[in-house]
């Protein structure tokens, strides 16, 4: 049937695919493993894997107290940390989409010029982030939004704001503007136009950019770092800060590692569900 | 009538987005020039300065050489990885997910687990190398495993990115064109290169200003693995400005640095959009 070359290359193709979704999984899932460890399997050499699963570095990371605890200073504030990386991605992607969704509907809309306004638009992100941080920071002082949440957010929604605009730009949306001509000629208000062709057409792809926005907000460092100061400090910053203290509690940090990734599996797995995977693959199928 | 309404619209819808986006781009950039050109402790503007200093240019040549490793790298494995994914036909989405991963992990997280991963004596990759090959593993100890372990993480990091834009790309090639292909007695390379490359050539050639635009932004692994050591080693121009701005204190000295980055950057952007423009306009094939 097949050629031996076909077999010989689609052999190599699965191979390919399982190395690669090797390569992506083991070391997370390895890291993973380790924050089930108890402190003598973490340090044994080599290696355990076998080992008695135990969540004390989870009790001890949310602030629960363990047996034989020599550690306790290291991991205060790391569940504040959470929930106020939360707060800031969630107002973040709010403000994105409030402000990109309307704005990437308009651009949608364009015939000229579409293509240079969306490079512009997404070029603001490729800017290195210390090239705009320290104006930033300044405005910031000026202001006094250094030590905030709002601060943060406003400067997070900012990252987040290039996409939230460009998933709803690339929509193909000549259907939906014909829809809309017909109704209003049918003597549809422009209200109702929205509420009931616009909105329910583009919210899937907005909802797609509301969680790639909550998702650069919640792994985002250097602004984290640099504008929160002493009050406001994010997940990651926390997280960077583990490895000073005490050398390096390995444990800690995959359990806080751990606890920053499942919320973002979470939001990758929503974004695959039918309703946004399709939006989206639909953005990237030509028109 | 209707026109005039629809432009004051436009005006409501586009003005909060622009300004928004200036206030944290524009702005800042032309603080940084003015800075930069005003005479720093010598006689000359801070960006002659930045460009005579040993220091400034040393980081620079480390962060061409990361963007020479790490971006072909990147751009071969992505390609062929995601050219696999895209023609999958069943189960191609959780395939996707999970090659996707590290490019959702936070990069604070994915360095410290890296470190871990790499410990030279209890790290899990320095015991199976040692029982099974005999190699022993250096960690971020040394000048050239330093770099070359940053290199690596940078390019575990990205690749996942690349693959899914090319996975998509490729998944849009409809199947009656490959399976005529197959037909035509094409061969597996003859097939990659007459119907699938040329879907994904406009993919891979925004990829790959994207990755060495993206590559040269590198701060959170640098910051969390190495903070530009051992010596100098792995001190980038993103993590120079860093430290001279902020652990130094002293943001006006790094303004001549700063603006040179972003010189480099804006003009790599610059060159790449022109190159792509009318390649692009009309399609929408591509989602950064």
């Amino acid at each position: 049937m097949f050629s031996i070359r076909e077999r010989v290359s689609s052999a190599a193709g699965r191979m390919l695919l399982c190395a690669a979704v090797f390569w992506s999984v083991a070391p997370l899932g390895w890291f993973v493993i380790q924050s089930f460890k108890s402190r003598a399997d973490a340090l044994a050499v080599p290696p355990r894997v076998l080992f008695q699963p135990t969540l004390r570095n989870y009790i001890q990371l949310f602030g629960g107290t363990v047996p034989d605890d020599y550690t306790s200073s290291v991991t205060v504030g790391f569940p504040q940390a959470l929930g106020l990386s939360f707060l800031i991605a969630l107002l973040a992607a709010t403000l994105a989409v409030v402000v990109g969704s309307p704005a990437g509907y308009l651009i949608a809309r364009m015939r000229r010029r579409r293509w240079d306004l969306l490079g512009l638009i997404l070029g603001t992100r490729m800017l290195p982030v210390v090239v705009v941080v320290m104006p930033i920071l300044a405005m910031a002082i000026a202001a006094s939004l250094t030590d905030s949440v709002l601060g943060l957010a406003l400067v997070h929604g900012a990252l987040g704001l290039p996409l939230v605009i460009v998933v709803v730009a690339v929509q193909p949306i000549s259907v939906l503007e014909r829809l809309r001509e017909q109704a209003s000629l049918d003597g549809v208000s422009v209200a109702r136009q929205f509420a009931v062709l616009v909105v329910p057409a583009l919210f899937p792809a907005v909802l797609a950019g509301a969680m790639l926005a909550f998702l650069s907000s919640w792994n985002e460092f250097f602004f984290a770092l640099v504008l929160g100061g002493e009050q406001i400090r994010t997940a990651p910053v926390v997280l960077a800060g583990f490895q000073t203290l005490r050398g390096v509690q390995w444990g800690l940090v995959a359990a806080a590692s751990t606890a920053m990734i499942v919320p973002v599996v979470l939001v990758v797995f929503l974004l695959t569900r039918p309703m946004v995977w399709r939006s989206m693959t639909r953005t990237w199928v030509p028109r | 009538m209707l026109h005039l309404r629809w432009r004051r619209w436009r005006v409501l819808a586009l003005a909060p987005a622009l300004l928004w986006l200036g206030a944290v781009s524009v702005y800042p950039l032309a603080v940084i020039v003015l800075q930069a050109l005003r005479p720093g402790t010598s006689r000359s503007i801070r960006l002659f300065e930045a460009i005579s200093d040993p220091h400034v240019v040393e980081a620079l040549g480390r962060t061409a050489r990361l963007v020479a490793i790490v971006v072909p790298i990147q751009l071969l494995v992505g390609v062929a990885v995601g050219t696999q994914i895209g023609l999958l036909q069943r189960g191609r989405t959780v395939v996707l997910v999970l090659v996707a991963l590290p490019m959702f992990v936070p990069p604070i997280a994915i360095g410290l687990m890296w470190r871990f991963l790499l410990e030279p004596t209890r790290g899990p990759i320095a015991s199976v190398s040692k029982s099974l090959f005999g190699l022993t593993v250096e960690g971020f100890s040394t000048t050239t495993s330093a770099f070359r372990n940053l290199a690596l993480i940078s390019i575990w990091q990205w690749s996942a990115f690349v693959a899914i834009v090319v996975a998509v790309a490729v998944a849009t090639t409809p199947r009656s064109l490959l399976d005529q292909a197959f037909l035509d007695g094409l061969t597996p390379a003859a097939r990659f290169r007459n119907v699938i490359w040329p879907r994904i050539r406009e993919s891979a050639l925004i990829l790959l200003l994207v990755q060495t635009l993206e590559t040269i932004r590198t701060f959170d692994l640098v910051y969390v693995l190495t903070q530009g050591g051992p010596g100098t080693a792995t001190e980038l121009l993103s993590f120079l400005v860093f430290e001279r701005a902020f652990q130094f204190n002293d943001p006006a000295g790094a303004a001549g640095a700063v603006m040179m980055m972003w010189g480099i950057s804006t003009t790599l952007m610059m060159v790449g959009l022109f190159v792509f423009r009318v390649r692009l306009s009309g399609r929408s094939t591509v989602y950064v």
